[in-house]
Order: structure tokens, then sequence, then C-alpha cells
């Protein structure tokens, strides 16, 4: 067998199916998988980055950049960049009333219709703009491992509601994955670090992110991780410890230099980077400088900010956070004094006040082994790995973190499923009608801890059909049932024949069956055009490399012994790649003449080869890295 | 659980009691820890998680047994939810409780200055609010003590009771379980003034 010498690459990413857990946040998402050994490891970048920034930019209305191509463009355009989409998902207009001055997007949507963000002339929803992350993070495990990936396992936060799960499960599918389970951010984190060296215990996980701040209870015995308790705040994160300070660089800038930048994307996007380098800074730091230069300017204005002053400014949000710590404990019935173990999850958890709080309040040094942005994702990893039968030694039990109710006479919530119950959990609850010849029994269902519908999270709406009798005659069993991913799912039958009665279940919040379908067709022609781009892009890059090499070969004394007609070849099919490069031919045209210019170069090649050794074989080019000290 | 002939996932039994679906005597007293240790073996056998590659109908059975066993586990997992379900699995409902016990006129009195003195330390007028929320809560601390100890009596009566005595011991359950409802409302209550209240000041000293 002859050896083949050319300038392309020769080996190609064989088919392989893998799955993987994504940790999608509100920053910044990753991707990981477990290895050959058993070892979950993040996937990563062939630079080595293992985060993706969850931001998108677009061009023309149309994604454009996703990750840190889009974060660096949100600071050039920042009006075509949409960032902390997380916070928006499963969300109606309506529930981001107080929180609109902190999103310079166009957000659109009637009562408790789906938010959608405005670009130029088309609307996203949340779900869409997420998939195009999730998308983005698919097409780097499978560039990593060298293979479709088709499995995933997402995780959300521990608090987030039916409407945000069902979002967030919908976006996995319009990024062509098949979610095989939402799990829990804190939950993942614990299964990350695993049974450690013992085979029993109580952990709490502290999960500060970008967005949200979540807080579990964890029995583990046997290998099993039963979730005792969970509680939470999904409007409280790292991004408001950031607009707390980009407040004051605005009252600053207002005071000082008299400039307006109340709904100005530029400079909302010029304060925030800026904000955000000085709060990371001061996690090491004594002191950090907040410097911002906006349009127009001359000098930047510029403020200092010491570790003492900004504990006192972000000191009642981290005390927000220990108030579900406690409220956990409770409902775990245990004290401080009962947990053998804390884990730190999430960017803000880098923060000297935070973990001195953390530390305080359970009264042991919280665990940080693990990077607090990566275990989220390895937990998931090591998830997606027991849902494949991969393992079997491992057992996560979940709980629902809001109770599951019904409306009952007088706007009163009846609750059916109590939080923190483990699931997938299930309640009956029969129905009969109170007027003769009735045909249908509506029911709405809710989630929340309050006594009264008017207080809690509308979920769905729903008739049961039922046939036409005199009323209370009819005897319908509806069951009420979460899921291990923590989504509601509803079935009827009727008690007297045992036929089961099919529910169609509209979504208060979020969308409907139909509208995932439109977008998934939708999403299929667009990963169509994903796959030619991607596609393009690695036969460029594959191009560039030969390009650049034969050139060089042309260039060197090998060059010099090719043949006139052989020389004109090698042109010819340089020539040719250009103008495929040039033309944005697709994929399979720029690879065609790729293949045309090796062969043209193959004898070019072998000289250089010659040299190469030649030179080697002479002794004259001793490797320099290998002399010693 | 599973067919005999092809080992594939069988669906639950519907309207099984909640001790059945755990494949546990109806038992008023158990030791909890057994029986958290069965809710896991169930769990272990039939959770989706290991049944994920499994066909959909088997995936379907998976999840709805995983479902019954959680809930079961639920409603029996602690003194009073097993009480509950011994009186539902005999026919009594919490509207039979009601009949079978009603407070006596000197422990409505009672209530009733428990019930002022919450409102007071609600309207935050108390000056010294700890102290008088203390004194409340031990009250009432006091009477979820009693209902239990009765609990536990006619529990461990009801578990040795033979058909003849099983009736009576179950009509004392009954009461017992009418009272916990009525102090356990009391409770909440007391829980909600407590964090309306909030924590005890730190003592001096403790600071600096």
């Amino acid at each position: 067998m002859g050896i083949e010498v050319g300038f392309g690459r020769s080996q190609r990413p064989t088919e392989r199916p893998r799955v993987v857990g994504i940790d999608l946040g509100t920053t910044n998402s990753l991707v990981a998988s477990v290895g050959e050994a058993g070892e979950p490891v993040l996937l990563r970048d062939p630079q080595g980055g293992g985060v993706v920034p969850s931001i998108l930019a677009f061009r023309d209305g149309e994604v454009d950049a996703v990750g840190e191509p889009a974060r660096r463009r949100l600071l050039e355009d920042p009006e075509n960049a949409v960032y902390s989409v997380k916070r928006l998902m499963g969300r109606a207009l309506e529930d981001m009333e107080s929180q609109r001055r902190h999103f310079p997007f166009a957000l659109e949507g009637e009562g408790t219709s789906v938010i959608r963000i405005r670009m130029g002339e088309r609307t996203y929803t949340p779900t869409e703009l997420s998939s195009h992350v999730l998308r983005e993070l698919r097409g780097r495990a499978e560039e990593a491992l060298g293979g479709a990936v088709q499995k995933a396992v997402i995780t959300v936060p521990a608090h987030f509601d039916d409407a945000q799960r069902q979002a967030t499960r919908d976006a996995g599918k319009l990024a062509g994955l098949e979610v095989l389970r939402i799990i829990n951010e804190p939950t993942a984190a614990a299964l990350a670090y695993g049974l450690g060296d013992r085979d029993r215990g109580v952990v709490a996980v502290y999960d500060f992110g970008g967005g949200t701040f979540d807080v579990s209870i964890l029995r583990i015995r046997g290998g099993v991780f039963e979730v005792l308790s969970t509680a939470g705040d999904t409007y409280l994160g790292g991004d408001d410890i950031d607009n707390r300070l980009m407040d004051d660089v605005r009252a600053g800038l207002e005071d000082e230099r008299g400039v307006q930048v109340a709904g100005d994307a530029d400079a909302h996007a010029v304060i925030r980077e800026a904000v955000t380098a000085a709060k990371i800074a001061l996690s090491s730091d004594p002191e950090a400088t907040i410097s911002v230069q906006l349009k127009g300017m001359e000098t930047p204005w510029s403020t200092t900010l010491t570790r003492a002053e900004f504990e006192g400014r972000i000191g009642d949000l981290v005390e927000r956070t220990l108030g579900p710590c406690r409220q956990a404990m409770v409902d775990a019935e245990i004290g401080p004094e009962d947990i053998d173990d804390v884990i730190l999850v999430g960017g803000s958890t880098r923060i000297p006040l935070v973990r001195r709080s953390v530390e305080t309040l359970f009264g042991r040094t919280p665990h940080c082994e693990i990077d607090p942005d990566e275990v989220v994702a390895l937990g998931a990893a090591v998830q997606a790995d027991v849902l494949v039968g991969g393992r079997r030694d491992l057992l996560l039990l979940d709980v629902t973190p809001l109770s599951l109710g019904i409306e009952t006479m007088g706007g009163v919530l009846s609750k059916l499923i109590h939080r923190n119950s483990t699931i997938p959990a299930s309640a009956m609850e029969e129905f009969t009608t109170s007027v003769d010849g009735q045909t249908g029994v509506d029911i709405h269902v809710l989630q929340g801890e309050r006594e009264f519908v008017a207080d809690s999270r509308s979920l769905a709406r729903f008739t049961i059909p039922i046939e036409s009798m005199p009323a209370g005659i009819p005897r319908v069993a509806v069951r009420f049932m979460i899921d291990a991913n923590g989504i509601l799912n509803v079935s009827a039958v009727d008690v007297r024949t045992g036929r089961e009665r099919s529910v169609d279940v509209k979504p208060t919040y979020g969308l409907t069956d139909d509208e995932v379908e439109t977008m998934l067709m939708d999403a299929l022609n667009h990963a169509e055009e994903d796959m030619e781009r991607r596609l393009r892009v690695e036969a460029c890059q594959e191009a560039d490399g030969v390009l650049e090499a034969v050139e060089k070969g042309l260039d060197s004394p090998a060059g010099g012994a090719l043949g006139g007609e052989e020389r004109a070849a090698i042109d010819g099919a340089v020539e040719a790649l250009k103008a495929a490069i040039a033309g944005e031919e697709k994929a399979s045209i720029v690879r065609a003449r790729v293949d045309a210019l090796n062969d043209a170069s193959k004898r070019l090649a072998h000289l250089v080869m010659d040299a190469a050794l030649g030179k080697l074989s002479a002794g004259d080019a001793a490797p320099s890295e290998q002399s010693g000290t | 659980m599973n067919c005999t002939a092809c080992g594939a996932l069988q669906p639950p039994q519907q309207g099984a009691n909640s001790f059945e679906v755990l494949g546990l005597p109806v038992r008023v007293l158990v030791d909890e820890e057994a029986l958290s240790t069965r809710h896991l073996e169930l769990t272990r056998a039939l959770h989706p998680d290991f049944h994920g590659e499994a066909s959909p109908t088997e995936q379907a059975h998976s999840l709805a047994w995983s479902s019954q066993v959680n809930d079961a586990h639920r409603s029996v997992r602690t003194l009073v939810g097993r009480v509950g379900e011994v009186l539902a699995i005999h026919g009594r409902s919490m509207e039979t409780a009601e009949t079978a016990w009603r407070p006596p006129q000197d422990l409505l009195m009672e209530v009733f200055e428990i019930n002022e003195g919450l409102d007071e330390l609600e309207s935050g007028s108390v000056e010294n609010a700890h102290q008088a929320l203390g004194s409340l809560e031990s009250i009432v601390q006091g009477w979820k003590e009693d209902v239990r100890t009765g609990m536990v009596s006619h529990g461990e009566a009801w578990d040795v009771a033979d058909e003849l005595s099983r009736e009576g011991v179950l009509d004392q359950l009954l009461v017992e379980y009418a009272r916990h409802s009525y102090v356990a409302n009391l409770w909440s209550r007391v829980e909600r003034v407590k964090r309306s209240v909030g924590a005890p000041p730190e003592r001096a000293g403790e600071e600096s």
C-alpha cells in the first residue's frame, strides 16, 4: 500500500451518534459529553474555548452570528444583537413590564401571548432565538465528537415553571435535537460532583447564575440523588448586579456630564461591558475602574469602585438569596448542621461576598473544585449517559418546584400536587356536571403557592368532553401528571365506561403544538441552509490551507523543478479554486476544486516532501525546541 | 410489574391503595427509614430514566408506575398521612371526620384568644413581639404533640386490632385526624405570623 502524499486533509470524521448535556445559560451556554473513561468532559471549540456566549447577532433581520462573534458584534452594532434571552423564555410581555428598561430590545406581544423580539422586518420568539444557541452548541459538539449529535439533556433553573420548561424543550426540538430530559441545574451540578468518597450524605447546591437563583437540598444514598426541596427566584441573577451598577453609571453620566442615555442601545452595550468587567475584576482585586466613553464624548467618564463599595451596593441582592436557602432547609426539615456539603454553581458565586454569605449561613466552606460555570453542563452529560443506558449506578429523583392546582369556586386555587413532591407525580380528580345536558367541564390549571387564582400563574385551560346526561350523572376522572421533565401531562377517563377522553390542553403562556410545528418546519428549511453553510466554511478552511501550502511550494526550489505544463495546470487549478471561493460557490464545488488542485499538485507535494526529508538527513535541521538547559 | 412471559413492563393496577402500591401491609406505625428504602427499591426498578430505550408503551407504563409509587410514598410517609390513608381505605373521608369531632367550647375560647394575640402581633403593635409569639407558639405546639401522641396510641391499637374491635379503633383514629386538621390550621397561622414578625434580634455582643 503506497503512502498518499498531498496538501489536503485526508481524514473525514466518522459517523457516530452521541448524546450530550447542555447548559443553556442566560449569559453563557456550554455542552459536555461523557468520554470513553466514563467521565464527563466539556466540549470545546478548536481554539479551546468552552463557552458559547448566549448572544445572537442579526443582519437584515436574520440571525447572522451566534456566540463569541455575536458578542463582539454586540459592542459594534448593539441594535442588531440580542442577549439574556433565557429571561424571556415562556414569558408574556405583561410579565416583563417591571424589567423592560433592562432589555434594550423591541419587545412585542399582547396579553398572555408569547413575547416576541423584533429585529428589522421579522420578529422572533425566545424559543426560536434559543434554538440558534442550541444549534451552535450542537455544531460544536459534532465537531468535537466527530459525528452527528441528535440527543441531548438540557438544563433549566430548578424554579422554571411549566411554560418555561416547555419553551426550553421546544427550542431543543427546533435545533434538531431529541430532548431526552429537561433537568434542573442545581441537581445537574450535584451529579457532576458525583458520590465523591462517601455513599450517603446531604448536599446543598447554591446556584447563582446570570439570570436566576436556585437552591436545592439533596439526600444521596446508594447512588440515588433525591432532591428533598428546592427554592429560588427566577428573577434574580448576576444580570441584576449588572443592572444595579449600570444605573449608577447612568446617574453619574447624567449628573457629571449631562449625558442622557435612556433608550440608547449603543450606550447600553458600552456601559454593560464596562460594569461587567469591573464586577469580574472585583472578585480578585480590591478595587476596579469603570471607564465609559460614549459616542460624542471627548474624554471617557470614569469612576473607581472599591470592593467594599461594591458589596454595599449588592448586599441586598445577595441577602435575597438567603431567604430561599432557609426556606429550602425548612421544607427539607433539616438544619444547617445536617448538611454535609455545600456546592457552588454559577458565575455569580465567584463574588467573595456571595461565598462569605453562603459560608456563614450553612456554617461550612462551600465546594467549588469544579468550575462553577462548567459544573452544570458536566452534570447534564452524566444524566444523558444514564438515559441512554450508559450507567445504572446513578438515579436522579427531582421534585416539582411549584404546587399544581385547579381553579375552584370563587377563584380559589385547589392544590392537587404540592411543591417539593418527587416527580413523576400525579393526582386524580373526579369531575361531574352541574346542569342537565352539559357537554363539557372547563378546567383551569395553575401553578403557585398562593391561595387565590389571581395570585397564581395560569398554566393551561382545557375542556373535558362529556356526553349529554342529567346533571351529576357523568363522572370523568382527570389525571394530572407532572413527568420527569417537570412538565404537565393531562389525561381523562370516563369512570362509567372506562374509555379514555381526549383532552386538548391549551397552554396559557407559551406555544401551542401547532405553533411549534410551524416553527419546526421553518427550522427544517433553515437546517439545510445551516448545514450548507457549515460545510462551506469547512471547505473554505481546507481550501485556504491547501492554497497556502501550494503557493509556498511553488515559491520553493521544489517549485522551480516543475515542468511548464505542470506549472500551468497548478496555476489553473489555483485560479479555479480562488474563483469558487470568491464567487461563494456551494461547498461541493469548493471541495471538488480542492480535490482538483490536490491532484494537479501531487508531484509538487512529493518534491516538497523529498526536499524536507533531504534536509533532515543532511542533519542541518535539528529541532531547536529539544535543546536542553 | 413485568410480564412473566416476555419480561415487558405492565401497566400499574388502577385503584390500588398506597400500601398496596408499595407492597406493604396496611399499618399506621411503620419504620419510616424502611419505607423510604422500599420506595427507592421500587423506583430503581420502575423509573423512566432506566426505560429510556424501551418501547413507547413500556415507557408510558414506567411513567405511570413511577408516579404511582411516588404518589403512594408521599401519602404514607408521615404518621398523619398513614392515618389518613387507613381511614380512606375504610371509607372514612374528611367530611365524616368533621362530624366525628367538633372543637369543645373551652377549646374554642382558648383558640379565640390565641387568634386575637396573633392578630395583634400581625398588626405590629406588640412591644415584646418575639416573647409574646413564643408563648402562643408553645401552647399550639403542646396541642400538636397531644394529637400526635393520640395518633400513635390509637395507631398502635389499630395495627394489632382484630376484625371485631377495628371499627371502634377507626372511630378514635378519625377523631384524632379531625383534631389534627384543626390544630394544623392554627399552626400554619402561627407560622405565617412568625414570618411577618421576622427572626429574633441578634443577641448583643454577637456582632463585632
